[in-house]
């Protein structure tokens, strides 16, 4: 009996182990960093909700408010901005990948230039070196 | 059955390093699959060492003696009703009991895991993995609870006689609960330092997580003192044992992290301190295991005394090694921009706290080892005793209670001595009302007049805290119980860590009140006799004798006239068990508000006269509704934020955030 109750329980757990080989993924970090820009903003967000409670308990003065405020609004902004960035350039991939597909010879570009191979970031036209990360952008997305 | 024990702990033990290895190789590779598959193995693991414990119950409940720890630790006379206790009466149990609990809070850390953590989380898997290996490697060759007779007994040896008491259903598992989840914020810190991040993502996990840790750990160490206090019948609750101390150090360690992170947070300060902070309790946990399962230290507590202690001991080392060689190699990434601005701030008073803190730590520290070091150097094992904690402990204990007072009050940054002044006069003429009024009855013991002097300090700034803000929120529309509801709920941590002063101040009073206003007596009475003492009169009626198979129980019942006339017969029991050589008591408590009548058996003469021991303390009814207060308000400070939406709107000073859902009080 214990052979077999070990038998399943082994089978059982390298079923679950294995269960993530059998899917498709995506390099690590890809899928996340918007969420991480997010979850940062509703963490600012909680903190002015905070700070305006004390405010009205008296647990800081007027001027630490308006200090931490701008601070915190200027955080804030930055993620959006940062959020912003992320979902354009998601976007712009998104549409040179779709175009890539009807035209598989093309060169991966979006919008008026090429897109690095290495570091997804746009890069002018004629250049031979992304100015970003360094890697050479004569790699067109089909010889890769 | 015992082979699909011992089937589970190496399924276990081999998916905890798979967890580990894949973690590492998961996070060098980038591999989201990879990763993927380490979590399952982790979340798998629970499961598994919940198939081991159900097994060893099922043992326990079916008498089933070929498992040598069954045989060892329960006997057919033993009332299933401690099944669970015997479970964890032993080395071997409380190991499987510490890594169930282990791998339960890791998977559930694991799981709730914000994604600002996912460069660090893998180095965190890795690290609650390898101690969760260290657990079940110790159980596979030092301490399998699954280990069989050849030739089972027909009886065990019954469980020890102290443990068959109601607090020990959550005592004991809520202090290896308690201990063991200080690995996952300890893991945090650690992954987050290996990560190679200098941010503070990992503030708010860590925070919580110590949060838990500590809770669990405050609930076992006052549950401890509640069976003190009714088993051990001495009168007490709290005697310095160094069983008691081990659990205490990381209590206080952890209490100056849950304190200074805080700073961390909104200031950006003390972001090397706090990792030290994190290493102390997660060591001093690790020490509060090595004590209490390898037994160099005599106590009453030590029910496992074993040879494991060279392995914890090991274990200790490598992980102090560990946690200090990482900070070393680290430490320049935590460097904080902010500096203290002033000595006379909120900041300052947190690390004027934590330093306190510290400071009792190491003193119990010191009581703790110094007869491991007496016996070492010396040759002679030196017992320290009460007296030595008290006299060290209790004046820092009185300033941190201050400090508790205080330090709320002051503002962040800087603050003047006029400020300084208007936020703790009200508070302090408080105080010394109380005082004064204290020395006007007869009070005249300093420690206890200052003690209650300052609970009042810290509960006035409380109140008045809560009563400024229940006023400004009525003030805009709202009945005053939803006023101090919203007001909880607009900063949870703070207004739930304010309950937890209050649930200290409870504490405090019934610490001092019977620590210093304490009566004692010990009187040979015969039935019929009667004795007087602090307003009671206690008349001995008779003592009953009941016969068990394993223990003969002694009923000694008494008439109490009350201080108010009013009579009521309490019951003092005492049993005896022959085969274990033990006698165990439970005290006959008399319990009001003002003062509990304490009457315990301590020992039968044979001729109809016993010998009995009354106490009266004042005030200990106080430190058990302190556990209460407590539990509230921990979940308070536990409690998640109410969650904000992501949306901006317009307003005249540019952009402004206004998440939906944000409270809906109308701003000043």
């Amino acid at each position: 009996m214990a052979p077999l109750i070990g038998i399943v329980l082994g089978l059982l757990a390298l079923g679950v182990v294995a269960l993530p080989f059998l899917k498709r993924g995506h390099p690590l970090g890809g899928g996340d960093a918007l969420e991480v820009l997010q979850e940062r903003r509703k963490g600012i967000y909680r903190d002015i909700q905070v700070l305006h409670n004390d405010l009205n308990v008296g647990q800081v003065s007027q001027l630490e408010y308006q200090e931490r405020l701008q601070a915190y609004r200027l955080q804030a902004a930055l993620l959006l901005r940062d959020e912003d960035r992320f979902q354009e350039l998601d976007q712009r991939l998104e549409e040179a990948v779709l175009a890539l597909r009807q035209d598989p010879r093309g060169t991966l570009t979006v919008g008026e230039g090429p897109l690095c191979p290495s570091c997804g970031r746009p890069a002018r036209e004629g250049l031979t070196e992304c100015p970003s990360c360094g890697a050479s952008l004569h790699r067109s997305l089909s010889s890769s | 059955m015992a082979a699909v024990g011992v089937i589970s702990l190496y399924l276990a033990l081999v998916l905890a390093v798979y967890a580990l290895l894949a973690s590492l190789l998961g996070r060098a590779r980038s591999s989201t699959q990879v990763l993927q598959s380490a979590r399952n193995a982790a979340y798998l693991i629970p499961g598994i060492l919940g198939l081991a414990t159900v097994v060893l119950v099922a043992a326990f409940l079916t008498h089933d003696f070929q498992f040598k720890y069954v045989a060892s630790h329960s006997s057919l006379d033993m009332n299933p009703i401690y099944t669970w206790v015997a479970f964890y009466a032993g080395n071997e149990g409380s190991l499987l009991y510490v890594a169930l609990s282990l791998a339960i809070f890791a998977a559930i850390a694991i799981v709730l895991a914000p994604p600002s953590l996912s460069q660090s989380l893998p180095y965190t898997t890795a690290i609650m993995m390898a101690v969760l290996i260290f657990f079940l490697l110790v159980m596979v060759t030092l301490a399998n609870p699954f280990a069989t007779l050849v030739r089972p007994p027909l009886n065990g040896q019954g469980i020890n006689p102290l443990l068959t008491h109601p607090g020990m259903f959550f005592h004991p598992p809520m202090l290896m609960s308690g201990l063991i989840a200080i690995t996952v914020p300890f893991s945090m810190v650690m992954g987050q330092m290996l990560s190679g991040s200098v941010g503070d993502e990992w503030v708010d996990q860590a925070r919580v997580w110590s949060l838990v840790a500590w809770a669990v750990l405050g609930g076992g160490l006052l549950l401890g003192a509640w069976w003190a206090y009714t088993i051990l019948g001495w009168g007490g609750f709290w005697g310095w044992d160094p069983i008691e101390n081990v659990a205490l150090m990381p209590w206080l360690a952890l209490t100056a992290f849950v304190h200074s992170i805080m700073v961390q947070k909104r200031r950006g300060m003390f972001r090397m301190w706090n990792v030290v902070l994190m290493n102390i309790a997660f060591t001093l946990a690790l020490f509060g295991v090595f004590i209490n399962r390898g037994g160099p230290v005599p106590s009453v507590h030590s029910f496992a005394s074993s040879i494991l202690g060279w392995a914890f001991l090991a274990f200790l080392g490598l992980s102090l090694f560990f946690s200090f060689g990482v900070f070393f190699f680290k430490y320049r990434d935590l460097k904080g921009m902010v500096s203290l601005e002033s000595t006379l701030s909120r900041e300052a008073a947190f690390l004027l706290n934590n330093l306190l803190l510290l400071g009792v730590t190491f003193v119990t520290l010191w009581g703790v080892v110094f007869p491991l070091v007496s016996q070492m150097f010396q040759g002679v094992t030196v017992t320290v005793a009460a007296p030595f904690y008290n006299q060290l402990n209790g004046p820092i204990l009185l300033a941190l209670l201050l400090l508790m007072g205080v330090g709320p009050l002051l503002p962040w940054r800087h603050a003047s001595g006029a400020t300084l002044w208007r936020a703790v006069r009200a508070p302090g003429i408080a105080a010394l009302v109380v005082m004064a009024v204290l020395l006007v009855l007869g009070v005249r013991v300093p420690a206890a007049v200052l003690s209650f002097g300052f609970c009042s300090l810290v509960a006035v700034s409380i109140l008045r805290e809560w009563a400024r803000g229940v006023r400004a929120r009525h003030s805009h529309g709202e009945s005053y119980p939803l006023a101090f509801l919203r007001l909880l709920a607009a900063n949870r941590p703070r207004y739930g860590g304010y309950i937890v002063h209050l649930s200290i101040i409870l504490l405090v009073l019934g610490v001092t009140g019977s620590i210093f206003y304490g009566v004692k007596r010990d009187v040979n009475l015969a039935p019929g006799d009667t004795v007087r003492i602090k307003g009671y009169t206690v008349q001995f009626l008779g003592a009953r004798t009941v016969d068990w198979r394993d223990r003969t129980e002694y009923f000694n019942d008494m008439l109490v006239t009350l201080p108010t006339g009013k009579d009521v017969q309490v019951t003092a029991w005492r049993a005896f068990y022959p085969d274990q050589n033990i006698g165990t008591t439970r005290a006959a408590i008399r319990s009001t508000p003002l003062e509990d009548l304490y009457i315990v058996t301590s020992e039968s003469l044979g001729n109809g006269r016993v010998v009995f021991r009354i106490l009266v303390n004042p005030l200990v009814w106080w430190m058990w509704l302190a556990g209460l207060v407590f539990i509230v308000g921990t979940l308070i400070a536990l409690w998640p934020q109410r969650e904000v939406e992501l949306a901006f709107a317009p307003s005249g000073q540019g952009m402004t955030p206004a998440p939906a859902g944000m409270d809906p009080w109308p701003r000043s």
